[in-house]
């Protein structure tokens, strides 16, 4: 298994499987007596959040762009 | 000018920022809207002091964003769900969502209208080769993406299906009692857990999907309340006496039906527990007995000399009377009666 960048997805979803599992097994969690409307949007902003945060990340580890290039994209000037 | 997101803006979409300005402008008036989107902006956009130019910053952003990471996605994800949540709250405002929207989209178009100037980005040219060389060679073509195997997937699937087999097995033995939901939950921990190291080793994201196919049936198995016990098939029971009346019946699947009609319960209380997992509890009694019934459903309906209750997790405490007679201080009869899916009814 090769290390590679954090996935959020695979992470939140994994910590909510797993809390959920975990606190049905142990805490004797009834899930029957959730309010659904609340509790499946987290997930939904966590992921969104990890998401931006992580792309905001990315930038900057980005390196200066050298001076003198052209606003384009490497490679598109002739 | 606050932060300069609006020149920032303007700049980057080669558009005069005034009417950025005009635009956060007037969404202050949508519910506040405009302070909203302008402090996300200036949050989620990067700084320029010291760096590339405005324009060039935003555009490498977003350009990054979009194709190392689906940014796009995680912004409408969090819409999503801060529509969901002010839905919730009681906040919903249809004008400003479809005003996101129309922003979003519009934001878009803008994009979609550029993108021609821009040619997709290439690998990084070769190492320099010698002026020498005799034979110009083509530049070597990037190596394709190699695909991890999803060896952590598999894995994890397998941890998942043997933890359930050995508390299978300690069940049996009765070593162990879990309920249904603490067995169901117990591969959704491991999946979980198979995820969480996925997240930054190995590949297992297949497992996303089979644990959101496993939470509706944890849902489905916290219902469960009552024995898997009694076997599959209809039964009927009709007691003759009141001495023959057991303290218990069960059913798995089907129809338990308990014929009590000829019975005289004079001889103190009497207590009788059925229960199916799925399928109908249907108990039929003498007329003038004073019953009390407590009569539960997990997903399906009660029904009690004709008045019927239904929903999720339905649960009624009745006692009747007989209609001729005097009043006792105890009920002759207790009945506890209980499907996990399906119904329970009592008749005369």
């Amino acid at each position: 298994m090769k290390r590679h960048r954090l996935d959020p997805f695979s992470l939140v979803f994994g910590i909510s499987f797993a809390a959920l599992g975990l606190g049905t097994m142990i805490g004797h969690w009834d899930v029957t007596n959730w309010k659904l409307p609340w509790i499946w949007p987290l997930p939904i902003i966590a992921i969104g959040l990890l998401i931006v945060v992580m792309a905001a990340r990315s930038e900057r580890r980005d390196p200066p762009t050298p001076p003198g290039s052209s606003s384009m994209d490497p490679g598109t000037e002739a | 000018m606050i932060a300069g997101v609006a020149a920032g803006l303007g700049e980057y979409f080669n558009v005069d920022p005034i009417v950025f300005r005009l635009g956060f402008r007037a969404a202050e008036f949508i519910g506040g809207l405009g302070f909203i989107a302008y402090g996300l902006l200036w949050l989620l956009t990067p700084s320029t002091e010291g760096e590339a130019p405005f324009h060039e910053r935003r555009r490498r952003w977003f350009a990054r964003g979009t194709r190392e990471y689906p940014i796009w996605v995680g912004v409408g994800l969090l819409v999503l769900g801060a529509v969901l949540l002010a839905n919730q709250i009681g906040v919903w405002r249809p004008a400003v969502v479809w005003g996101v929207a129309l922003i979003a989209v519009g934001i878009l178009l803008f994009r979609q209208g550029r993108s021609p100037e821009r040619a997709p980005a290439v690998p990084a040219p070769p190492p320099t080769r010698s002026l020498q060389s005799e034979e110009p060679e083509a530049a070597p073509s990037p190596s394709p993406r190699v695909r991890e195997r999803a060896t952590l997937g598999w894995v994890t699937l397998g941890v998942a299906i043997i933890a359930v087999g050995v508390v299978a097995m300690f069940q049996a033995t009765g070593a162990w009692h879990l309920t249904a939901d603490q067995i169901v939950a117990l591969p959704l921990v491991v999946l979980g857990l198979g995820l969480v190291i996925g997240a930054l080793w190995g590949r297992a994201r297949g497992l996303i999907v089979l644990g959101i196919l496993i939470v509706p049936v944890l849902f489905a198995a916290s219902l469960v309340r009552v024995p898997f016990t009694g076997g599959f098939v209809d039964r009927f029971v009709q007691p003759q006496t009141v001495e023959d009346v057991l303290p218990a019946y069960h059913l798995v699947t089907g129809q338990l039906t308990l014929d009590l009609r000829g019975l005289t319960f004079d001889s103190g209380p009497v207590s009788i527990i059925a229960t199916a997992v799925a399928g109908r509890v249907l108990v039929l009694l003498p007329p003038d007995v004073s019953v009390q019934i407590h009569a539960k459903s997990g997903a399906g309906e009660v029904s009690l000399f004709g008045t019927t209750y239904d929903g999720l997790k339905v649960d009624v405490l009745r006692t009747f009377e007989p209609a001729s007679g005097s009043v006792t201080a105890l009920p002759a009869l207790v009945l506890d009666l209980e499907t996990s899916f399906g119904q329970v009814e009592v008749d005369g």
